[in-house]
This record gives C-alpha cells, structure tokens and sequence, in this order.
C-alpha cells in the first residue's frame, strides 16, 4: 500500500499545455470514477488549477494508479500517453505526502506562499468525498492525510511569513491603497487608460471592496467596455480634472508617450480637498504622471519600477522563510508516517479485542445462566463490570502496540502477537 | 504589598513594552495574544495596587506626585487596553505602553505615599477634577502616540522606503481617526477637569487662582490642546499638519512642566 502523485505544473508545463489539462468541477467526478474502477486504486483526489493538475492516490500498485492517470490526462487533454512524458512528474510514498503538505503550503507554487492553493487543496478534497458511486474516492488515510494537509498549510502561514507582503504588482497597489486609507470601502478610484497592469490592478482594487470606479480613456468605447467589466462607470476625458478632485486612489496606464498628469493640473484639481490623501499609482511606461507630483503634500506617487520594487523586496523576504516552512512540512510527513505505521496495529487489536469480547460474552452467559434468580438490573450490573474490566486490561497492551507499530523498529512485538493469538483473521492492514 | 502591586504592574508593562518592540523588530503584523495578556495582568495589577491605597489611606491615589503619576499611568494603560480590545490600531500600544511604563517607574521612584493637603483633597469634588484632568492627559498621551505613528508612516510612505513600519502600523487613516477621537474626548475630559478645579479654587481658595503654577499649568495644557483641536478641525488643514500639532503640543505641555518644576521645585505642584 502506497501513495502517487501524477502531474504536472507551471515547471514541467507551459500555459498552453496545461489549460488542456484543466479539469473543469463537473469534470472531476467522472475522472476520480475512471481512476476508481481500477481495483488497485484505494483512493483517490484530483487538484487542478490553473497552475497544476495533480492526480492524489492511494493504492497497491503505484503503475496502475501511474497508468489510469496517464490514460486519463492523454482522453482529457487529447494526446497520446507517450506525449505526456515530458510534461508529468511522478512522486511516491512519502514523497508523495511531503509534496501534497507542500502544495497546500504554497510552497510548490508559482508565487510562493499563495494563499488560494489552500482552498483549491480544500476543494479537491471535498469534491473527492462527495464522489457519489459504488467506490469512495476518500477513506480513513486520504480524510487523514488531506485533513493535516490544510492543517500543515494554515502553520505554515500562521508560524511563518511566508504568505505575508505583496508578491505581484497589483497586489503591491493594493497593500499601499489599505495602508493609506484602511478599507477601501466607501472609497473611489479612477483607472485613465485601459492598458492591461491597470485592468489588473483596477480588478484587483474592486475585489478589494473598492466602492466607486470611473474609467478614462481617449478611446470612450474601451472605457466604457472596460467600466461595464469593472461594474464602474466611463466617463468623458474632459472631465479628468474634475473628477480627480473626488478620487482616492489614481492608476494610469494610457501609454502616451509623455506625461499626461502635471503637477500645477493636480495641485489645482485636488487644492479643494486638501485634507484628502491622494494615491497615483503610474503604471504606464513612460510615465503618465510628472515625478514633480509626488512632491505635493498629501499625494503618494508610486511608478512601476516602485511596485516592483516592493514586491521583489517582499519575494526575498518569502524566500527567506522556506526553511522554516520545510521544516513544518519535514516534521508533519513524520507525523502522518507514524501515524500510518501506527495503523499496521489496527487489525491484531482489532482481533485481540473480538477475541477477548468473545470470551468475555461466552463466561458472562455461563456464569449467568448458573444464578437464574438474577435480575435483568443484576444483570446489566454484571454486564457493565465484565466489559469494564475487559476495557482496562486491555487499555495499556493497545496503547503499546499502537505506539510499537508507530515506532517501526518493533514490529516483532505485533509479530508475537500474531503468534500469540494463533490464526486468525488479522491481516497486514 | 501596595509597591508590590503597583512593581508588579510596572514589570508587566515593561514585559508588554518588550513583547510590542520584538514584535515591531519581526515586521509581523496584527496583535500580539501575549502583549495582550500582559498588558491585561498588568492594569488588573495596577487596579489592585490602587484598592489597596484606598484601603490604607482612605482616598483615592490622586495627591502627591506618586500617587498622580501612578492613576495617570493606569489611565494611559487602560486606554491601551481598550484599543487592544476594540481597535484595529493596536499598534499604538509600541509606543505608548513605554510611556506607561515609565510613568508607572517615575512614580513608583518617588514614592506612591500621599502628600500635600490631604484633608483639603478628600471628597468627590476634587477627586472628580483630577481624574478628568488625568483623563484628558491619557487622551493626549493616545492622540500623541497616534500621531507620531501618523508622521512615522507618512513619511515613510512619501519616501517610499517600506520597512517595519509600513508592516507592522495600521493605516494612516486609522491612525488619524484615534488621534481625532482620543484628542476630542481627552480635551473634553480636561476641560471638564479644569472647570471644577476652578470651581473649587474659587469655593475654597479664591485667593490662590493666580500665583498657582499649577492653575497656569494647567491652562496653558488646556490652550494647546484647543491649539491642536483647532489644527484639527477647523481650516483645510491635512492630517499630517493635526498630527505634528498632536505631538508637538504634548511635547510643549511636558516641557512646560519641566520648566515649571525647575523653576519652583518647591512649589505645590500635583504632579
């Protein structure tokens, strides 16, 4: 019994290749079924992403599983499984393990110590235990082994700062938008130019709780295309001036090739609102906005090379984090791997306990059926006390033969055991 | 047991202060559950050690230098409680929790025994008038703190260079609201503070209103915090300009306390 990962990600596989391998949600449960008729498949989950898709078995054989995954990428994404060689990374036992706890904790992704992997390794999850059908996708070791996985991943953040500090230049525009105003909401920003970093980083301030948006452009139709994807509002580039009096926060990216945003023009616009801070976050390259505006009093002018600037800094800084996060990942596969060992236990208890009830039931009835005045009270006293007894013998050679399995190193305990009890029904696992 | 008490309290606040500056040093944001606890210990601490002033001495820990520093300290750290618990800028704490502390320290160096006129100090009257004048310093000592985080954040904001401070404070418009609120009800406490003094001045002492430094005190406390009030307020001025008022008043209203204890030590001075 064994654990695979099959896969591919943002290392092994350019954009094109993985949108055709992107499973879509109600595409899951027909390929964890196809994965699941293949009697060596225990169980199974599959994660996709725009980033990864990942294939999460447990199972006796590591080539079926390898070879049901295959198949069902090479149907999925239309090629042939000789195809995807290239592109798959394959990873067992506690590899496997270690690679789903690293998964989770954003440290194999593209931006490390994302925080939506998390939800997506939820997600995976749940979608593979909802699978409705004649097998589960999720049993005992996967419920355990995706369960500590969301638990490594919460650490990892928790403990570390390896999630903390903008790591793409929207994400940059918006930590510098909440540290000067707080929540955005209730707040208003205006976006002049539709070119892409200022769609991002407009979407991005919307998500955020943005409340007003107004779009400027010289070309009106993608103002108003780009206002209506926003649920902002285009207005006409005359009016730039006067609505800049109103706005808190600025992104410009209209690619002119000079500067379109002057400092006597913003002195002017924003002198009735002296009080009001004003962030420009200039995007555009060359620069749409004067540098000589960032010396006005209450306006915070960030250029692009500035956002970069914050995120590179704040990258190092994640970098810097990883082996204290590996470390938790290290210690957390440990624990999973006792724990799994410790279930090589799980039938000889299971025997000794059913033998023990067995014996325990058969002397109760002897012993009753010899003092036939007994109450039905009487009785269930007797019941009562026997299963006690029986409960608190067999309490500490359990919890030790749970904790010798666990250890690995005394395993002849659970073989003497066996040659204890004698044949039985006891197996492996 | 009384100093017990209030070094208890002192240690605890220093423990808090320690915790908040780790924490600043780490960049790590958000509160910290132990500053929290500590700081909770410690007002629970200082609270006792004033019962068991008021068990000993039968009045409140308001005459004497010791005494006063040691309710302004429990004043400032309960206002810091109070933004632990309710307040996204719980970052203050970094700086004003020191300032607890050390006033905690001055008065537990001094001596936190009654002294001056006690009879004359005993009765709701004037305890009501020293602890709203407290209370109006405690706002200030928060608007201040808050305020110099205001011009710390700013100006590494305009300057681009985001480093622990831009992670660990709250946002400036956080920052500028506290110091508003905390301004506002400490000057509407020490105005209140400030007209019942004189209303007791003039009950029972008319003729000492005038050579009394701490009367001027006092009011020169109370017109710099109209000051900053007003830089506040009224006029189109920006946040950063109330913030600077905010701290430069407090430093003035201290250093005017300098210089009027170094003028006349002897002087029947509250603090």
């Amino acid at each position: 019994m064994t654990f695979l990962v099959v896969g591919l990600n943002h290392r092994t596989a350019p954009i094109d290749v993985r949108e055709r391998f992107m499973f879509d949600h109600n595409e899951v449960p027909a390929a964890l079924a196809r994965v699941l008729a293949d009697d060596a498949v225990r169980e199974a989950a599959l994660l996709s992403t725009c980033n990864r898709t990942e294939f999460y078995f447990h199972l006796d054989d590591s080539e079926a599983g390898l070879r049901e995954a295959v198949s069902v990428f090479a149907d999925h994404a239309g090629e042939l499984p000789q195809q995807l060689e290239s592109y798959l990374y394959v990873r067992r036992g506690a590899d496997a393990v270690r690679h789903l706890y690293r998964v989770a904790s954003g440290l194999d992704s593209m931006v490390l110590g994302e925080v939506q992997i998390q939800g997506q390794v939820r997600e995976a999850y749940e979608a593979a235990r909802g699978l409705s059908g004649d097998r589960r996708a999720v049993r005992a070791i996967f419920n355990r082994l995706f369960q500590s996985a969301l638990s490594v991943g919460g650490r990892v953040r928790t403990e570390t700062h390896i999630s903390e500090g903008a790591a793409s230049v929207p994400s940059a525009a918006v930590d510098l938008a909440t540290k000067i105003f707080g929540s955005l909401r209730g707040r208003s920003g205006m976006v002049l130019g539709t070119g892409e970093m200022g769609r991002l980083t407009a979407r991005t301030l919307v998500d955020e709780g943005l409340d007003h948006l107004f779009v400027i452009s010289r070309r009106r139709e993608r103002a108003e295309q780009l206002a209506a994807d926003m649920g902002g509002r285009a207005i006409p580039y005359p009016k730039l001036w006067d609505r800049l009096a109103n706005v808190d926060i600025l992104v410009t990216c209209s690619g002119a090739p000079h500067a379109v945003i002057t400092r006597e023009e913003v002195e002017r616009a924003t002198h009735r609102q002296k009080r009001r801070p004003l962030l420009i976050v200039d995007i555009s390259v060359p620069r749409d906005v004067e540098a000589a505006v960032g010396d006005l009093p209450n306006v915070f002018l960030y250029s692009i090379d500035d956002l970069e600037q914050i995120v590179t800094a704040n990258c190092a800084r994640r970098q810097e984090e990883v082996p204290a996060a590996e470390r938790i990942v290290d210690r957390a596969v440990d624990d999973f791997w006792r724990w799994r060992a410790g279930l090589r236990a799980v039938p000889i208890i299971k025997e000794l306990r059913e033998r023990a009830e067995r014996v325990r039931q058969a002397e109760l009835d002897r012993a009753i059926a010899q003092f036939s005045d007994l109450s039905p009270q009487d009785r269930e006293r007797i019941d009562r006390l026997t299963r006690s007894m029986l409960h608190k013998l067999l309490h500490e050679p359990t919890t030790r033969l749970r904790k010798a399995a666990e250890n690995g190193s005394d395993l002849d305990i659970l073989a003497a055991l066996r040659f204890l009890l004698g044949p039985g029904e006891h197996g492996e696992e | 047991m009384l100093t017990l008490a209030y070094a208890g309290a002192a240690a605890l606040y220093l423990a808090a202060t320690i915790r908040y500056v780790r924490q600043f040093v780490r960049a790590r944001p958000g509160g910290s559950k132990v500053a929290s606890a500590l700081l909770l210990a410690g007002v629970l601490l200082h609270t006792t050690g004033a019962l068991l002033y008021w068990a000993r001495f039968h009045e409140l820990p308001l005459v004497g230098l010791g005494p006063s520093l040691a309710t302004l300290a429990l004043l400032i750290a309960l206002a810091l409680l109070g933004l632990e618990l309710f307040s996204s800028a719980r970052a203050v704490c970094l700086i004003a929790t020191p300032i607890a502390f050390i006033v905690l320290l001055a008065a537990l160096l001094t001596g936190i025994d009654p002294a001056g006129s006690v009879t004359t100090f005993k009765g709701p009257w004037l305890a009501l008038h020293v602890s709203l004048s407290f209370l109006g310093y405690a706002g200030w000592v928060v608007a201040a703190a808050s305020g110099l985080m205001y011009l710390l954040e700013f100006r590494e904001l305009k300057h681009k260079r985001l480093g622990s401070v831009f992670r660990f404070f709250p946002s400036l418009e956080s920052l500028d609201q506290l110091s508003e609120v905390s301004l506002a009800a400490g000057f509407f406490a020490l105005t209140l503070g400030i007209v019942l003094g004189l209303a007791w001045v003039l009950r029972f002492e008319p003729n000492s209103l005038w050579g009394d430094l701490k009367v001027a005190w006092g009011l020169v406390s109370w017109v710099l915090m109209l000051a900053a009030l007003w830089m506040r307020f009224g006029g189109r001025r920006t946040s950063r300009e109330a913030a600077f008022w905010s701290v430069g008043g407090f430093g003035l209203v201290f250093l005017t306390y300098l210089v009027a204890k170094l003028i006349a030590p002897e002087a029947r001075f509250f603090l």
